[in-house]
């Protein structure tokens, strides 16, 4: 019985973990290049609720994934115009596309809420109880092994290619590099898609796999959490997927604590992910004088005009 | 314009004094304000259908919103737009508008307040409404008991508020009538309405071994995750649910909120209404078990049916604990 509840939490440790990552490392790809995106959590939403439509009338999946992903990325160009074309303030516009999705998807979602599924994303083989880690792996579907796949190409597409050394540089420093001939506006415009994109697959995985029905707000307040990810990770592929697993565990741990019979507020292990990111931040500051490894640029408008 | 109206009241006025001076259903529009989607499947849904009834029954004018969070001023928003528009009862269907409603019933005299699940009333235009859920709780518990095989019944409860502890608790006493073996786990969700939290609690029991979830929350989650796991659950609310996860779907403990009000809409419209703290149980039909599903043994369905008639004609009713857990609950009352 421990094995299976131990296998249990690892089940659902990755399966939270999975849905944070994903969206984290699309943010991670937009902040690379300069632009800080804090709609997440309205962009995971767009992506759930038109993926979960699509599921709904179509009970094709894999048209499904596509619109879920593919709307999230458009819905995210709104914030690419406002900040790179219109150049205005990232934080306002990012704040607004999260408060602007969780709207949206509520009414777009209206009629949807609580219909059944009939088609869903399976797992590699289903094991009803999972008991030993093998099985949970294989319990896993086919989005958590490309949240994998997309960890090791974005690590290295940011390090070893010509492609990931212009994102960066326009994220560093987009004065040096507009001098250098790269194109500001265009980078900055895909990633922001990017990452919109990324934050739509979590939004796909979230209502075709992990908890497989639409309500209202079933984001919940993760796209804040991959915010806190970037950081956490340090705008770094990897590190931000140990945070994915080590969040995604605490997730998992809430309603589990219980069931083991430890006295601990589940509002105290809600919180964690929150205090462990400012501790991260305050160690940085202490120890490496406050280099946390955010992009020198972000938040920044650029505006090629003002020298 | 203004004037046509003036004479238009006044014919009004002597034609229903002529009538008797008796004020009518058409006198009066009735607002209510939801905490969820109106088609939540659930809580908010259950309250929509007694509207719907209401409707039906009398012909009132009606209005709804939904969604409107358990927040004071969003509450006082809705309601004074529908009393501008000459709505004068107004249903506040969640707890959270406690507070809004009490001090808007003193603003607004003319006006009729009910309000759902909370304790406040005043003698004039404030009065509050609830059921004994418990009653079909209990009955839901003697399913729960015979059902299960493993001797392991989880529960997904919202709140550790005496309405749901007090639900726990008369569950739990069904299950050890039909199985005195049988032990009811308890994980808290801490929301009404959070279907993922619902899932990873349901999730949690699921792997302690339980194969029968009940639920005192408003989405039908915790069925979801019972039918993937290929064990039992007992709803809540409404039987709307049940197509979200037939193959698991055992009985549901469910609301009618339409008969209370088609009686307190009728009791205003003929002035014979006095604000009260109105708790109907099973035999005012505001609360009841819904129809087992097939396949539940025959001797079970006829102790459902006995125990049913008890509490119906008064002679048993399952005792209320609200501050702890009975014995054979496992799970804490202050997590």
């Amino acid at each position: 019985m421990v094995d299976i509840q131990l296998m249990g939490l690892l089940n659902a440790t990755l399966q939270a973990a999975t849905l944070l990552f994903i969206a984290a490392l699309g943010e991670l790809i937009t902040e690379k290049t300069g632009i800080l995106n804090l709609g997440v959590e309205g962009m995971i939403s767009i992506g759930a609720v038109t993926a979960f439509m699509t599921a709904i009338n179509t009970e094709n999946l894999f048209l499904s994934i596509i619109v879920g992903v593919l709307s999230a990325s458009i819905f995210s160009s709104i914030h690419a115009f406002v900040t790179v074309i219109l150049k205005q303030d990232q934080t306002v516009s990012g704040l607004i596309l999260t408060i602007l999705g969780l709207a949206l998807s509520s009414l777009l979602g209206k009629k949807y809420v609580g219909k059944k599924l009939m088609v869903k994303i399976e797992s590699i083989r289903d094991v009803a109880e999972p008991s030993n880690i093998i099985e949970v792996l294989l319990n896993q579907n086919f989005i958590f092994y490309l949240a994998i796949l997309l960890m090791i190409t974005t690590s290295f597409v940011l390090k070893k290619t010509m492609f990931g050394r212009r994102i960066e540089a326009v994220g560093e420093d987009s004065r040096a590099s507009d001098s250098m001939g790269l194109k500001i506006n265009k980078t900055q415009f895909i990633g922001t898609c990017i990452g919109g994109a990324f934050a739509g697959l979590s939004g796909v995985y979230l209502t075709l796999s992990y908890v497989p029905f639409w309500t209202d707000n079933m984001t919940a307040g993760r796209g804040w959490i991959c915010l806190a990810l970037v950081i956490f990770g340090g705008w770094k592929p990897y590190r931000t997927a140990i945070g994915a697993v080590l969040f995604g565990f605490l997730e998992a741990l809430v309603p589990r604590l219980q069931t083991y019979g430890f006295d601990l507020s589940p509002y105290l292990v809600k919180i964690t992910p929150y205090l462990i990111t400012i501790l991260v931040l305050v160690v940085l500051t202490i120890y490496k004088e406050g280099k946390t490894g955010a992009p020198g640029n972000i938040g920044r408008p650029f505006f090629r005009e003002n020298r | 314009m203004r004037k046509s109206w003036a004479v238009g009241l006044i014919i009004i006025s002597i034609l229903t004094m002529a009538c008797g001076g008796a004020a009518t259903v058409d006198d009066y529009k009735a607002a209510f304000v939801y905490v969820g989607p109106a088609d939540d499947g659930g809580w908010s849904q259950a309250h929509d259908v007694g509207r719907q009834y209401l409707v039906d029954q009398t012909g009132i004018e009606t209005a709804y919103t939904e969604l409107i969070p358990e927040d004071a001023t969003e509450f006082r928003t809705v309601a004074e737009a529908y009393i501008e528009q000459g709505y004068n009862i107004i249903f506040g269907t969640t707890f959270g508008y406690l507070d809004a409603m009490a001090e808007m019933a003193e603003e607004y005299p003319d006006v009729i307040f009910l309000h759902c699940s909370g304790y406040l009333k005043n003698d004039t235009n404030f009065g509050n409404y609830f059921g004994k859920m418990y009653q079909p709780r209990y009955l839901s518990g003697l399913v729960a008991g015979s059902v299960t095989e493993s001797n392991k019944i989880g529960y997904v409860a919202a709140f550790p508020i005496p309405e749901v502890i007090r639900g726990i608790n008369a569950f739990a006493q069904g299950v050890k009538e039909t199985n005195p073996d049988a032990t009811v786990e308890v994980v808290w969700t801490f929301t009404w309405f959070g279907p993922e939290a619902e899932t990873q609690a349901a999730n949690a029991l699921l792997e302690t071994g339980a194969d029968v979830l009940a639920q005192h929350q408003d989405s039908p989650a915790t069925g979801i995750a019972a039918e993937a796991a290929g064990a039992k659950w007992i709803s809540y609310n409404t039987a709307y649910g049940q197509d979200a996860a037939p193959e698991a779907f055992l009985t549901a403990p469910v609301w009618d909120w339409g008969p209370y009000y088609v009686e307190v809409v009728e009791a205003i419209a003929d002035g014979s209404f006095v604000p009260e703290a109105y708790w109907g149980g099973m035999d005012t039909g505001l609360v009841s078990l819904y129809e087992l599903a097939d396949g539940i043994p025959r001797n079970v369905e006829q102790l459902v049916n006995e125990k049913n008639m008890e509490i119906l004609s008064g002679s048993f009713d399952p005792t209320i604990v609200e501050d702890s857990f009975i014995d054979n609950v496992i799970g804490t009352v202050n997590p």
